[in-house]
This record gives structure tokens, C-alpha cells and sequence, in this order.
């Protein structure tokens, strides 16, 4: 790299023309937006009338509380809801993430139809929105669909999934299982088992380590790094997500226990108009993916180990 | 490599538990092109029909011979006794009964080639359309179905149900509502399959028209093209701009270089809710709303592309750009012609994961969109069950027409596909 540097003289003309497209996008689009969402948030506007300059009321609306018959309650108690929404729904983080390695490790055998099947585990991936979504609707209807079906062989009947209040959340949840498990993070762990080098399996064998304790002492450590890589990015993704599954299948879901935060999101920009409100939850998820991610990379940087 | 038997029993035990995991993967879709070729009727009535069976509908291809069942029915007709192919001719009108008893009196043979047909083969050819029509109107009668006429008629289970829905058991109130949602049609149909079982062949039919009603109802053929042009553009401005920038950041040498790219990649982190709504704002300001340009222009410029495209332009040999600048080349002639020609499969990668990313994107297009001709495939599908009501069989065809391209773009660049989250590290 260094020879390059020294090759490529300094040239900032030529680099801007390089950028200009990309960056002017970036910046209009991206960068520009994210401040004008921290100024957002302190207006409240309907996007008709004009924007009516509110300081932190809105961050006191969302977040504050107030006395009421002589107990504490909350400024925004729905919010709270959908917070704790998120955050179980981020439960199928670790199972997402246990099983890609488990399907991993065992494609990772010497079989035969290694690709064949790496093929069939990356279809619902491949196919992931709305399209799936509605399948997933259609299989979980408790008259007609193919799980009640199915169940029934076994004596288990009358299943509400999506339209019960407590089954609706893990529905989600199996669904996003089943179609996250095959995926990007099986490929990563893949490639990541490869890296391993095979001596060290071979010595323990000689020192007479079991299937198990192999996982535990070589395997798993040595797939940290994806490990935390994708804890990472699938905690990020968790905090913004569930607007989809939550619009198509449920539509935030029976009295509100499908709604995530970025569902919340949508529904007070997009529904009620209250463009400032919405824009200061934006800003309280965006303080909260940060947090988390700073708190993961100082933690979990010291757990990982390269060998 | 020990083929111990203990070896060889882990294997056969990963091939059983694989193969569990991939029927496990497999069936729904199964089960989604399956109800996106039932009719109404069956996708409601039979959820365990694994595979097609009695279409509700005569084809002309389900009588097995026309001549030989008209002349059963032109007798029944005349016959006091109370029969199922009496009841039948009882129910037809005027014309096809002419039709009917003319067929029946007469020995039909068939045409040899070349040579000039009759006037009784002409009837015949001619006139199953207005037969067919005439029974398939005897099905949706309420009162086709009559305990007298088919007493001696077994009903297999399925028809069973719905005659005491129909007719209502132990006192229950008879369900009435079932002779408008088509399955009165169904329910005869299976009434006279079980009457004529040597006459009426069913066959297996593949409702594919299901997929012409989508596609031809009500623009969504206009949805199908929006979704296609707009992922075309964004993918080619995004591969465009991103290997410009990526060429700089990875190559070039300029005042803040990290600092901005530090700046791209922080933004990898940031919600898109929270730029979801000034973005919003500005489009509309700038006239947009509703409009490809809002669709296409917000959505090209992500960091992700860049970052992927730079780590590999790094990671590429030095030399040849060493001895093209080296030879006086222009920095956009060792873009075009060294560096991009070099980068074929991190850009097909990068090609492919935009293609599904803008394909299947759902939120943006919702948000920017308000009037059906502009919708894309996702919101289209989403704003469906307004549109039409709870219709499963059409719901389903409609998310198979959503997939197959995805479907088809991983079949074919798979290698480059996973290539692309090797090298980006990060989901599509």
C-alpha cells in the first residue's frame, strides 16, 4: 500500500471527481438526513401546517413520566411495549446464531451432497420479504393452514399463532428462524470452520478429547471473531427490524404485541403525522443501537482470541 | 481419512438430519406453488390436498365418452325412475337438451383425415362446448344435489361434510353462506363424480390461470414493471458510483481520505428510520413524491457497496497499475481499464446482492408511493388483501411471481453470491 501511496501522487482534484457522485449522494441522502432528524426532533409538524418549535418536549413526551391517582406512570406507555417487543424479538438472535453453527459444523463433513444441500438451506434466504411473509401468513391461519394441519396428526389443535397475543411473538420467531438459519450467517461460519486448521483437531484426538469437548475447546473459541461479528450486525439489524413482519403479517399485532419501535416509527410519521415525535424515537433507537455496540465492541473485543 | 464405523455412522446420521432440515426448508414453498394453482374453492376446503385432485368445473376432457354419457342421460330422461342422470336432465334447458338427445340417437364415428365430415361428427365437435356449459351450470344449482335422485350415490367423506353443512345436522341451523363462496360448485361436482364414476374421468387441473388473473387484474403488470426498471437502475447507478468512490478511498491519495471513509462506515450503523423521514421531507419537496426518481435516487447511495468494493480493490496486486502509470496512464484509464476488469467478481457480487436488496425492498417504496400504478411487487402484494380480500390462492401466486426472479438470479450467480458475503460480511 505503501508503494502505491508514494506512486499515486497527491492528487485532491482528481480524487473529488472520483467521489462526486457517490459522496454528493452520501451526503444529501444520508449524512445531511441524520442531522436534520436530531433537528426534527425538536419540532412538532404535520407536514401541512407549519413546524412548531417544541425544544425536548417531544424526548419528555417519549421518555418521561408523570404522577397519576398517586403512582408514577408513564409519559408514553406503548413505547415501553414496543421496546420490550423489540428486545424479545431479538431473543432469536442466540438461536439464530447457535443453529447456523450447529447446520455449519455438520456441512462441514466430508458428505457427498455438501453443496446440494448448502444450496436447499440458502433458498429462504434467498427469497426473504414480503413474498415469504405472506406465505408464512398463510401457514400459520389456524383453519386452513398447513402448520394447524400438521399438528393436528398430532392431537394438538386450535393454535391461534399470529392472532394470539402471546403465540404471535414466537410465531415471528419461528419464522425468522426458519428463514435466517441456512443463510449468510451458515456461509460465514463455514468459512470461518475452514480456517481451522485440521492439526489441531488431530491433537487432541492423541489426547483423547470427545466430539464435544472438541467443540468446546477448539471450535467454538476459534469462531469468535465471526461469532462476534455477526452478534454485532444481527443486533443492529434486530433493533431496526420487525417492520415488514409486523406491517404484513399482523399489523402490529393483536393489542400491539408485534409492534416494534420502527413499526412505532412509521405509524407516527407515515399515520398520524407527527413528524417531530417520530423523528425523536428515531433518535432514541439510534442512542440506543450505539450504546449497545459500544458496550459490544469493548466487552466482547477482549473475548476474542486469535490463535 | 479412517473410514471407522464410527465415522460412517456420524455421516449417515448428518445425511438423515440434513435431509430432515431440508424438507423442513423445502415444504413451504411447496405448499406456496401448490395453493398458487388451486381454485377458490379447493385452497379453502382442502388444506391437506397435497396434490390437486377434483377440479369444480367440467373440462371437456373429463367425460370420457361424449356420445355414450348422452345417451345415458337422454334415457334416464325418459325413465320414471328417479336417477342421478334424470335429475340431470330434468335440470337442462331447452337447447342442450335438443342437443343432447340428437347426440344420442346418432353413432357418431370419427373423421378420417381428408375425408369430409358428417352432419351428426359436426354436432358433436361443435356442440360439447354448449354441453359442458350446460352441466357446469346444472353444478351451481342449490338444488342439483336431492336425497331422492342420488340416494344410492356414495358420497365420499369430503362430500359427506358438506352435504350437512348444507343441510344442516342434529338440528344445527343449515349453513346457507356455503352456496356463495363456490363451494356448492365443488360440492357437485363431487356428487357427480361419485354418480358417474365410469363416465367422468377428473383430471388433475393446475388452475394456471390464476396467474393470468394477477397479472392482467388491475396493474399489476405495471407493479411487475416498476419493481424491474427500478431495480435495474438502482443497481447500475449503485455499482457505478460505489467503484468510483471505492477506486478513490482504496487507491487515491487526498486530503481526509480516512477521516471520510471513517465517516461511511459509520453511518453502516445508523437506522434507517432515522433518515427514513428527512429524506421523506425532501422528496417531497423536491416534487418526487410518488415518482421513480424518488424511488430510484435515495435508494443508490449506501456505504455498504463502497466498503466491499474498496476491501477488494486493496487487496489487489499492485503491479499492473505500477507499470500502467508508470506508461503515463490517466487515473480514469487504470479505473477502466486495470482495476475494473481485474474486480469482475466482487462486482458481479456486489451486482447480485443490490439486485435482491432493491428487489425485495419494502419500506422506502411504501412510504414514498401512494397510488397503486406506482407501487412496486412488495407493496403490491402488501396492499393486495385490500384490494381483493382474503384470496389465498391469488396471494400466493402473487409472492411465487415475487420470488422466481430472485430465485433465478441465485441460481445463476450463486458462486458470485457467496462470494459477495465472503467478501462484504454482511447480510444482503
Amino acid at each position: 500500500m505503501d508503494r502505491l501511496t508514494v506512486l499515486y501522487r497527491r492528487n485532491n482534484l482528481a480524487a473529488l471527481a472520483f467521489l462526486a457522485p457517490n459522496l454528493a449522494g452520501f451526503l444529501v441522502f444520508t449524512s445531511l438526513p441524520v442531522l436534520a432528524a436530531f433537528g426534527l426532533s425538536f419540532f412538532r409538524w404535520d407536514l401541512f401546517s407549519a413546524p412548531e418549535f417544541v425544544g425536548l418536549a417531544n424526548y419528555f413526551d417519549l421518555l418521561g413520566w408523570h404522577a397519576e391517582e398517586g403512582r408514577t406512570a408513564s409519559n408514553d406507555p406503548e413505547f415501553w411495549q414496543y421496546l420490550g417487543n423489540t428486545l424479545f424479538l431479538m431473543l432469536v438472535i442466540p438461536l439464530n446464531m447457535a443453529g447456523s453453527m450447529f447446520l455449519a459444523i455438520v456441512l462441514n463433513q466430508k458428505l457427498r451432497c455438501r453443496v446440494f444441500f448448502r444450496t436447499i438451506f440458502f433458498l429462504p434466504t434467498v427469497c426473504a420479504g414480503v413474498g415469504i411473509m405472506l406465505l408464512w401468513k398463510w401457514i400459520y391461519d389456524p383453519d386452513f393452514g398447513l402448520l394447524n394441519n400438521f399438528l393436528s396428526l398430532f392431537g394438538v389443535e386450535g393454535l391461534l399463532w399470529l392472532q394470539s397475543y402471546y403465540w404471535a411473538k414466537p410465531a415471528l420467531m419461528i419464522m425468522t428462524l426458519w428463514a435466517g438459519i441456512g443463510g449468510t450467517n451458515m456461509i460465514l461460519y463455514l468459512a470461518g470452520l475452514q480456517t481451522i486448521s485440521p492439526e489441531l483437531f488431530e491433537a487432541a484426538e492423541i489426547d483423547g478429547a470427545g466430539a464435544w469437548s472438541k467443540f468446546i475447546h477448539i471450535t467454538y473459541p476459534m469462531l469468535m471473531p465471526t461469532s462476534f461479528f455477526i452478534f454485532i450486525t444481527s443486533m443492529i439489524a434486530g433493533f431496526q427490524g420487525g417492520f415488514e413482519m409486523a406491517y404484513v403479517m399482523t399489523q402490529g399485532g393483536p393489542a400491539g404485541s408485534t409492534t416494534t419501535v420502527s413499526y412505532y416509527i412509521y405509524d407516527h410519521a407515515f399515520r398520524f403525522f407527527n413528524m417531530g415525535y417520530a423523528a425523536a424515537i428515531a433518535v432514541v433507537l439510534f442512542v440506543f443501537v450505539l450504546l449497545v455496540t459500544l458496550v459490544n465492541w469493548k466487552y466482547g473485543g477482549r473475548k476474542v482470541q486469535y490463535v | 481419512m479412517n473410514n471407522s464405523p464410527r465415522r460412517r455412522t456420524t455421516h449417515a446420521l448428518s445425511y438423515v438430519f440434513l435431509t430432515l432440515v431440508g424438507v423442513t426448508m423445502i415444504l413451504p414453498f411447496y405448499w406456496m406453488i401448490l395453493t398458487s394453482l388451486k381454485s377458490p374453492a379447493q385452497g379453502a376446503l382442502d388444506p391437506t390436498a397435497w396434490w390437486p385432485t377434483v377440479p369444480w368445473q367440467l373440462a371437456e376432457t373429463d367425460i370420457r365418452n361424449w356420445p355414450e354419457f348422452s345417451h345415458k342421460l337422454a334415457a334416464a330422461g325418459k325413465a320414471q325412475e328417479p336417477s342421478p342422470a334424470g335429475k340431470i336432465w330434468e335440470l337442462l334447458e331447452e337447447k342442450p337438451r335438443q342437443i343432447f338427445r340428437d347426440t344420442s340417437l346418432k353413432d357418431p364415428t370419427p373423421v378420417r383425415r381428408g375425408a369430409r365430415p358428417k352432419p351428426d361428427q359436426i354436432v358433436l365437435e361443435s356442440d360439447k362446448g354448449i354441453m359442458r356449459s350446460a352441466l357446469n351450470a346444472i353444478l351451481q344449482r342449490p338444488d342439483f344435489h336431492d336425497k331422492t335422485n342420488f340416494r344410492a350415490v356414495e358420497l365420499s367423506g369430503q362430500a359427506l361434510r358438506l352435504r350437512d353443512q348444507f343441510a344442516g345436522v342434529n338440528g344445527d341451523e343449515p349453513d346457507r353462506s356455503v352456496e356463495q363462496s363456490g363451494q356448492l360448485n365443488y360440492f357437485n361436482r363431487l356428487v357427480l363424480d361419485a354418480s358417474f364414476p365410469a363416465d367422468i374421468a377428473p383430471t388433475h387441473r393446475f388452475h394456471w390461470e390464476n396467474y393470468t388473473t394477477v397479472i392482467v387484474e388491475t396493474h399489476f403488470a405495471r407493479v411487475l414493471f416498476n419493481s424491474v426498471f427500478i431495480t435495474l437502475v438502482v443497481t447500475a447507478g449503485m455499482v457505478l458510483t460505489s467503484s468510483l468512490a471505492a477506486f478513490a478511498f482504496a487507491r487515491l491519495n487526498f486530503r481526509g481520505r480516512d477521516k471520510i471513509f471513517l465517516g461511511y462506515l459509520a453511518t453502516m450503523m445508523i437506522p434507517s428510520a432515522v433518515t427514513m423521514i428527512p429524506v421523506f421531507v425532501l422528496v417531497r419537496q423536491l416534487g418526487w413524491a410518488n415518482s421513480y426518481a424518488g424511488l430510484i435516487i435515495p435508494v443508490m447511495f449506501t456505504a455498504y457497496g463502497t466498503f466491499m468494493l474498496r476491501q477488494f480493490f486493496m487487496g489487489v496486486p499492485a503491479d499492473l497499475e505500477e507499470a500502467a502509470l508508470l506508461d503515463g496512464c490517466s487515473l480514469w484509464g487504470i479505473y477502466r481499464h486495470v482495476v475494473m476488469p481485474l474486480s469482475k467478481p466482487a462486482l458481479a457480487a456486489l451486482t447480485i446482492l443490490t439486485f435482491m436488496s432493491v428487489w425485495r425492498s419494502f419500506m422506502w417504496p411504501l412510504i414514498v408511493t401512494h397510488t397503486r400504478d406506482m407501487y412496486t411487487l412488495p407493496v403490491a402484494l402488501a396492499a393486495f388483501r385490500e384490494m381483493y380480500g382474503v384470496q389465498w390462492h391469488l396471494m400466493m401466486t402473487g409472492s411465487v411471481i415475487m420470488i422466481v426472479p430472485m430465485l433465478l438470479v441465485f441460481i445463476f450467480g450463486q458462486r458470485y453470491f457467496i462470494e459477495g458475503i465472503r467478501l462484504g460480511g454482511v447480510k444482503g
